[in-house]
């Protein structure tokens, strides 16, 4: 597997890049939100065009929301499974869109930002996906202060 | 001059709840706009609440034809979760569940597939064939959908030899079966004119816009979670790619027989040499699970599905994300509609394929005396085959 040449690349972009390769063959680099695009841009150059998933994690500990972007080659026996990871403040979840370079982070932009309220500028897609248009606009479901009232009708 | 033409999320073309709204001019789709969250059950949130081994039971409701594949693919991150290696003869079993499951999923799409385009006589073909693989199901689970093989560490029932036997037959009848379906698309003229050509999605925007599973595959991108990352035991098998490059309806429907074909090869595969030993590891009902984060992506029969897990330290995983295929082929189904005829529109959603829940049995109440009974599928049967017999039909 090729971890050296992804590690130089990404440490000429972000010298302070955190990188971990789990026992299962993937590799996890902590990146600072800034650098994203020019990280994923270079990436893509390399043959990462494929997103499988976004997913925000919600950090109530250190008021801040996680976002993991899972990438893969084109060539996937050669190269590792990237997952990217940045941070963002809790208070005011903003990130900007990455869909101009990946195009099919649309719809997981749009995932994202239904159920866990991060905006990502740039993206056309500002209304709700899965839940209902009348939901009230600062309710995001998978924020862990979130309560459902269905679940507390079951429980009582 | 345009206008919108609104389909669904109720529609006799449609298997599964969800809207477009086509921008028409004439007889051609200039724009798309796709409309989905109809069947949102919120399922992610509601697996925070459940320990690690409830989990998989929760995750095989989200689809009710690829259940085992959604089952097997939470216990595996679980596992990774974990740090556990299920034994082989585990392994074999969860392949066995997978490689069944593709080929029922496959006979029902290409059924759905050929109903849509008017061909229903195969359609009735297709799902007949179908049902072999029910029964084998509810003869190893017990149940003919959401059948529960699956738990950390391994599977819950073993499989025996009469099984095994059984499950060659059935390998050699849908070999034929599968060449016959084959020989029938090819060398029908109508079929061809209807599928060829229809909802072509080129090879780089299958790779830019992320397409998974067959779709991809029929438009020539090496995407397949059994070929990047052998899990299971997926390296050993004689598992191979099935790629064809037109990219259009037709192609679609060739790579989902050719790959019943390869999944009859791995069934034999594995009835030859499932190892003995056991098939399950113990794991306590409630775990406090490592502080760890994983990923589990295996190929369902749709595409690529990803699971992923977080776990704090508690008995329960503090995040579960899911991203299902047929949630990463709507941007591709997108792109296949603009500048498609409407008549076109349920071939190009039908490839995405759709899901139908089934149901085992029936209940009969009698009215006068209220009184319950249930009819079994045995029973069902073999009354239907009476019943046709008597009107006169040939024996099937």
């Amino acid at each position: 597997m090729n971890d050296e040449i992804i590690k130089e690349l990404i440490l000429s972009i972000d010298s302070s890049a955190r990188f971990e390769r789990d026992k299962n063959g993937r590799f996890w680099i902590k990146i600072y939100l800034e650098n994203l695009k020019a990280v994923l841009r270079c990436l893509k150059e390399k043959g990462y065009d494929y997103i499988s998933a976004i997913t925000a994690l919600d950090n109530i500990k250190n008021n801040s929301i996680e976002l993991l972007y899972h990438l893969m080659n084109n060539s996937p026996r050669e190269f590792p499974y990237l997952t990217i990871s940045i941070t963002i403040s809790r208070d005011d979840p903003k990130v900007y869109t990455v869909h101009d370079i990946l195009p099919a982070a649309l719809i997981h932009e749009s995932e994202v930002f239904d159920l866990m309220g991060v905006k990502f500028e740039g993206n056309p897609l500002t209304e709700r996906l899965l839940l209902p248009g009348d939901v009230p606009e600062n309710v995001h479901p998978l924020k862990k202060e979130f309560k459902d009232s269905v679940f507390k009708v079951i429980k009582e | 001059m345009t206008y919108n033409l609104y389909f669904g999320p109720i529609h006799p073309a449609l298997k599964e709840p969800i809207n477009f709204t086509f921008e028409i001019e004439g007889e051609r789709i200039v724009n798309v706009k796709p409309n989905i969250g109809y069947n949102h059950r919120g399922l992610e949130k509601l697996l925070e609440s459940k320990t690690w081994l409830q989990s998989g039971f929760v995750a095989e409701h989200i689809c009710g034809i690829c259940s085992g594949a959604h089952n097997g693919c939470c216990y595996q991150g679980v596992e990774r979760i974990f740090g556990i290696e299920p034994p082989r003869r585990g392994l074999f079993i969860r392949t066995l569940v997978w490689e069944l499951e593709r080929i029922h999923s496959h006979l029902l799409w290409l059924g759905v597939m050929l109903h849509e385009s008017g061909f229903d006589t195969v359609f009735m073909y297709c799902w007949r064939d179908r049902e072999l693989t029910m029964d084998l199901f509810e003869e190893m689970s017990g149940r003919r959908v959401v059948y529960s093989m699956n738990t950390v560490g391994g599977v819950r029932r073993d499989v025996t030899v009469s099984f095994l036997d059984k499950l060659k037959k059935y390998c050699n009848y849908l070999e034929e079966r599968a060449k016959f379906y084959e020989d029938l698309i090819m060398g029908d003229t109508t079929i061809l004119a209807r599928l060829q050509g229809v909802a072509p999605l080129p090879k780089s925007d299958a790779a830019s816009l992320s397409a998974v599973g067959p779709v991809a595959r029929a438009s020539g991108v090496k995407r397949d979670v059994r070929y990047e990352e052998p899990y299971a035991v997926y390296d050993e098998s004689p598992f191979r790619i099935i790629l064809r490059e037109e990219g259009d309806a037709l192609a679609r429907t060739i790579v989902r027989i050719e790959e019943i074909k390869v999944s009859i090869d791995i069934l034999r595969w594995i009835a030859d040499n499932i190892p003995q030993g056991d098939y399950k590891i113990k794991f306590p009902p409630i775990t406090k699970a490592p502080e760890n984060e994983a990923i589990s992506r295996i190929e369902a029969p749709r595409g690529e599905l990803f699971y992923y897990f977080k776990s704090d330290g508690g008995t329960t995983p503090s995040r579960v994300k899911v991203r299902t295929p047929t949630f990463a082929n709507i941007l591709p189904v997108v792109k296949m509609l603009e500048g498609q005829y409407i008549a076109d529109i349920p071939i190009a959603v039908a490839s995405i394929d759709p899901c139908i829940a089934c149901c085992e049995r029936v209940t009969l109440i009698d009215r006068k005396t209220e009184k319950t009974t249930i009819v079994t599928m045995d029973q069902l049967r073999s009354h239907s085959k009476k019943y046709y017999k008597k009107a006169g039909g040939e024996k099937f």
